[in-house]
């Protein structure tokens, strides 16, 4: 009983920090950072944004107050060959959702301008064409696959 | 008398054919065996070459400023990455499948080394490999050298690295570069290949079957 309440106040704060904005038609959910080692200048960001609009939206830039500039890349693996495609728009189609992971598509965050750790959040202003824009709250996470494999799930909520 | 004794020689002779035939017989049913036994790799997840290649003289440096040589790829595994410290999605992945592959063997017999070349040797030092491979596990060695020295051994890997300038921060180019992890044998020949996708338990099992007939 006690942990069903500490859960579901858990799901309250993030749900809370992670869609801020309300007249935005965008939800965003499992989003995340890899923490990265000591010293690293850029950073992955990946979450799933979903579209509950009847509209395809569009998200042209991304930025935020903790990096000098932040991109949206594709990894594509040809030949066994990792390439990084900048992708230039985000479109989601009405109803539709896109969703950057690893090894997929992600956000590249590059130059943070302090020392992020697990435990972290980060704020994403993602701005869209419509001049609308969603600011989500993004917790830095600490991933090793043997301390516990895909503990990059716990931040999913239905 | 003499008949007698031809006919013996001639059973003598018989029985000499015989057992060599036998023997022929057993050697090639062993070798058959054995064979089969390589020809079981074949379904591996793994590229397994028929014939490992000796690599040419190289010489970098790891993550400590000490020599990194042919010598430091003998008597032991080795699973090598290449990559690059500042590549924030393929890069982390794989180290961590490695650090999952290291905690799946740490009961093996056999000693296995996973090893992070950089194929940005330019922005890569041995100290931000240090601090990049230690994040994922103390025991993995970070590596760099100069850009002749690295584009040296990938080219006979066959491993590929291309930088990609960036037009608008010359600061932060990026790197292509191949996403398979090498495996090295205990002399030190190229031996193996794991291409993507990576999984920790496929790369564990497969590293068990190719070490066991080794």
């Amino acid at each position: 009983m006690k942990q069903t309440s500490i859960a579901l106040g858990t799901l309250l704060a993030l749900l809370y920090s992670l869609i801020t904005v309300a007249d935005s038609s965008l939800g965003v959910t499992e989003a995340w950072i890899r923490e990265a080692p000591p010293g690293a200048d850029v950073l992955a960001a990946y979450m799933v944004i979903a579209n509950r609009d009847v509209d395809t939206v569009t998200i042209t830039t991304i930025s935020s107050p903790d990096f000098e500039r932040v991109e949206v890349h594709r990894t594509l693996v040809e030949d066994g060959v990792a390439r990084m495609v900048p992708v230039e728009s985000l479109q989601i189609t009405a109803a539709g959702r896109v969703v950057l992971e690893p090894g997929g598509m992600h956000l590249m965050l590059f130059s943070p301008r302090r020392q992020l750790r697990a435990g972290n959040s980060v704020a994403l202003d993602l701005q869209q064409s419509d001049s609308a824009s969603i600011r989500v709250n993004v917790p830095v996470v600490k991933i090793n696959a043997a301390d516990g494999d895909d503990d990059s799930h716990h931040h999913q909520h239905h | 008398m003499t008949t007698q004794r031809i006919s013996s020689i001639l059973r003598l002779g018989l029985l000499f054919a015989v057992t060599t035939v036998l023997a022929l017989a057993a050697g090639y049913w062993t070798s058959g065996f054995l064979l089969n036994r390589q020809a079981d790799l074949s379904d591996l997840q793994a590229t397994h070459f028929r014939e490992a290649r000796a690599l040419q003289p190289f010489e970098l440096v790891d993550h400590t400023g000490k020599a990194f040589t042919n010598n430091a790829l003998m008597g032991h595994w080795s699973f090598i990455f290449f990559g690059y410290t500042h590549c924030p999605d393929v890069c982390p992945t794989t180290l961590s499948v490695l650090n999952s592959v290291a905690t799946r063997l740490r009961d093996q017999a056999d000693p296995v080394r996973y090893i992070f070349i950089s194929v940005d040797p330019e922005r890569d030092t041995p100290d931000k490999m240090g601090q990049f491979v230690s994040y994922f596990n103390a025991d993995f060695i970070g590596v760099t050298g100069t850009t002749e020295a690295i584009s040296q051994l990938t080219q006979q890997l066959g491993v590929i690295a291309a930088r990609v300038d960036d037009a608008v921060d010359a600061e932060n180019y990026l790197v292509d570069h191949t996403a398979s992890i090498l495996l090295i044998d205990p002399d030190g020949r190229f031996h193996a290949l794991f291409s993507p996708p990576l999984k920790a338990e496929d790369i564990a099992a497969d590293f068990i079957r190719i070490a066991q007939v080794y």
